[in-house]
């Protein structure tokens, strides 16, 4: 019941976001694009989408590889639908719907004439070309792209919440334990990051959830200080106080009363986070200390093409023109966050 | 004679001055010191005292919103410092407070029905539509429109958002109300409505308050006796008529005489020299004799005790 009542202030400030257009419509072109990436096997695949076949369909977008016998071709492995669709094209034996862009982001396209990487080409559905082991960019950008989002997302999440819970108990407990915890987090900010993961690489391979748990393990502490200080202000305000009066429990005052007060940094700082986590993820990737290859990334998309700039410069031009562009749509949300969200602006004590 | 509902023997409370990297402690802050008193049930004891005497911080001991360092506080005969968290938790019910601020004793997330229902929450065990009844039955109390319960603190007046700090007090149907200072944030026509209506609700009810204030005309209206607080401690208390004809304390001699008065022509009143000595360091001997006009050398060596010049009437200056 506390939550799904809109606080007029709220509305106020969703309001004062609606009328910044430039943060509104960036904010709805990366809502679009997070939604759509998270079907984006439907966009983006070398599986069709539908197949008819003998009076039958088949959707192979998702679940277990279908092989090439089941319609009725000589080989047991997973069925080239883009070959499929040109053979039915001819005898008529059934129908094949492909996605949008028919290449997978770690399908290796050899079937060209020229070696790769291969300039954009219209016909064979390769609209930003294809890289140095003959990989689709436009593929790889897109999956690239879902990665970043939902690691930054999840680096944000793990972060926040362990800021928000130490934090929340230095503020309201105060006294020696955020004495310590004050001088933990001073000497824990000072731990290279960089090092810390060129180490653990040497160490063993990195996969996405070590290298968001090396990620959260140095980035944990950056909320704690705007969590203590906002639990701090809102702890000593009489409502806390009238709370505690009525014998209301620690756990109570800090999530019912506290915190629903202290809500508008955390979110205030969710595009700055996310254009954070996807920078650190794009330049581990691009050193060469980020995900595992052949897991689709900015990063490397960006090194490829550094490499490749003399014969071919598209590899480069996508990634970067794509990383500009996102993290300047997340940047606009940013400002218009902080502009409306000002508590100067929107505030209800005198 | 009866029992007072609420009894405080030698409550003190230091605050320690702290800095430096490791937060050592650099000094005390004296803001309560050894304070006794007694409110019997039905009764308003009237506490008054500038800006930094310990007033609030009185009130919030008792609570144990702050933990004293010495002394004891007696609820209904029963001890309450010392008790553990839940079970003072529960002792709460007894004893509520109503703020100094309105608006920001109230949390300006919540609707005026969900802060009303929070004690009912945390206290009762009452149903949801018990509780639902009974906010309704306590904003009628307090003079505000049941339907008042969708909207936010921040859609009332002052004098309403006051009302419903009384109505969440009442919730827990205590026997005690300590009013920190419940009417110096309002205007004065606001204040007189609100001050009634603790009067009305105190015939009502059999309430019994400990009122904190520094406008000694308000003191005067709802009080039965009255306490008079210096750096931290109590220098004069008696019957709210006596200490208003006859005030025996230097120090209530001059807040008496500070107060414009129409009725008298008289305005001669020379305000106290100097200014609150620092409760870090307070003066040795008696804490009123920097300033006090009848200060005599043994006032500088030795702080006198309260001594009973009337029946029920305490002073602590040997020359009253």
């Amino acid at each position: 019941m506390f939550l799904f009542h809109l606080h007029p202030s709220t509305k106020a400030r969703l309001y004062r976001f609606s009328r910044i257009k430039r943060g509104l419509w960036s904010f709805w072109i990366l809502v679009a694009l997070m939604v759509a990436s998270l079907g984006l096997e439907l966009w983006v695949s070398h599986r069709a989408l539908l197949v008819r076949y003998e009076g039958k369909l088949y959707f192979p977008s998702y679940g277990s590889i279908l092989p090439g016998t089941t319609f009725g071709l000589d080989y047991g492995y997973e069925t080239n639908y883009r070959n499929l669709k040109a053979t039915w094209a001819e005898n008529g034996e059934g129908f094949v719907l492909l996605p949008l862009v028919p290449y997978g982001p770690y399908e290796n396209d050899l079937g060209l004439e020229n070696n790769p990487p291969n300039p954009p080409n219209f016909e064979m559905g390769h609209y930003l070309g294809t890289d140095n082991s003959g990989r689709d960019i436009l593929a790889r950008l897109l999956y690239g792209f879902r990665v970043a989002i939902l690691f930054s997302f999840a680096l944000y999440l793990t972060t926040s919440g362990l800021g928000i819970l130490v934090g929340s108990l230095m503020g309201y407990f105060g006294g020696l334990f955020d004495l310590l915890m004050q001088r933990l987090v001073e000497v824990w900010t000072s731990i290279p990051t960089l090092y810390l993961i060129l180490i653990m690489a040497a160490l063993m391979t990195p996969n996405f959830w070590l290298l968001l748990g090396i990620l959260v393990f140095v980035g944990w502490t950056d909320m704690t200080w705007l969590m203590r200080a906002e639990i701090y202000r809102e702890k000593s305000r009489q409502y806390a106080e009238a709370a505690r009066s009525m014998g209301a429990s620690h756990l109570r005052i800090v999530v019912l009363h506290l915190l629903p007060n202290a809500t508008v940094p955390i979110i205030a700082r969710l595009p700055f986070q996310m254009v954070a986590g996807i920078g650190a993820l794009t330049s581990l990737d691009y050193l060469g200390y980020g995900l595992p290859i052949p897991t689709p990334s900015w990063g490397e998309l960006l090194r490829q093409g550094q490499e490749a700039f003399d014969y071919a410069p598209w590899i480069l031009l996508s990634p970067s023109v794509a990383t500009v562009l996102v993290l300047l749509l997340f940047t606009f949300i940013g400002e218009a966050v902080r502009e409306s969200f000002d508590p100067k602006r929107v505030t209800l004590y005198e | 004679m009866t029992r007072p509902i609420l009894e405080v023997k030698g409550l003190s409370k230091a605050f320690a001055v702290k800095s430096g990297l490791f937060k050592r402690t650099q000094g005390w802050v004296h803001a309560v010191s050894e304070v006794d008193l007694q409110i019997f049930p039905g009764e308003t004891l009237g506490l008054v005292g500038e800006s930094g005497s310990g007033k609030s911080t009185l009130a919030r001991l008792i609570l144990r919103l702050i933990e004293p360092t010495a002394g004891q506080v007696f609820f209904q005969g029963q001890e309450l410092t010392g008790l553990g968290h839940k079970e003072m938790s529960q002792k709460r019910s007894g004893i509520q407070m109503v703020f100094q601020d309105p608006l920001d004793s109230l949390n300006s997330r919540w609707t005026i029905g969900q802060i009303l229902q929070e004690p009912l929450a945390i206290q009762g065990t009452l149903s949801h539509p018990e509780r639902e009844a009974r906010v309704s039955e306590l904003l009628s109390q307090v003079g505000l429109e049941p339907a008042m319960k969708q909207r936010f603190p921040h859609e009332f007046s002052g004098g309403q958002r006051q009302r419903v700090g009384i109505a969440r007090a009442l919730a827990l149907r205590p026997q005690l109300i300590l009013a920190d200072e419940p009417v110096s944030a309002l205007d004065v026509s606001v204040q007189a409505q609100i001050l009634n209506l603790l009067k009305d609700l105190q015939e009502e009810l059999g309430l019994s308050f400990l009122f904190i204030a520094h406008d000694i005309h308000v003191i005067r209206y709802v009080s039965h006796k009255v306490a008079v607080m210096y750096l931290g401690r109590i220098v004069e208390s008696g019957p709210a008529e006596v200490l208003a004809k006859n005030p025996l304390h230097p120090y209530t001699q001059a807040l008496w005489a500070s107060v414009p008065n129409l009725g008298s022509p008289k305005t001669s009143s020379s305000p106290l020299p100097g200014e609150v000595p620092s409760l870090i360091h307070p003066p040795g001997g008696c804490p009123f004799h920097p300033r006090c006009p009848k200060a005599t050398a043994p006032c500088l060596e030795h702080r006198p005790g309260l001594k009973e010049m009337a029946p029920g009437h305490f002073v602590a200056c040997p020359y009253s």
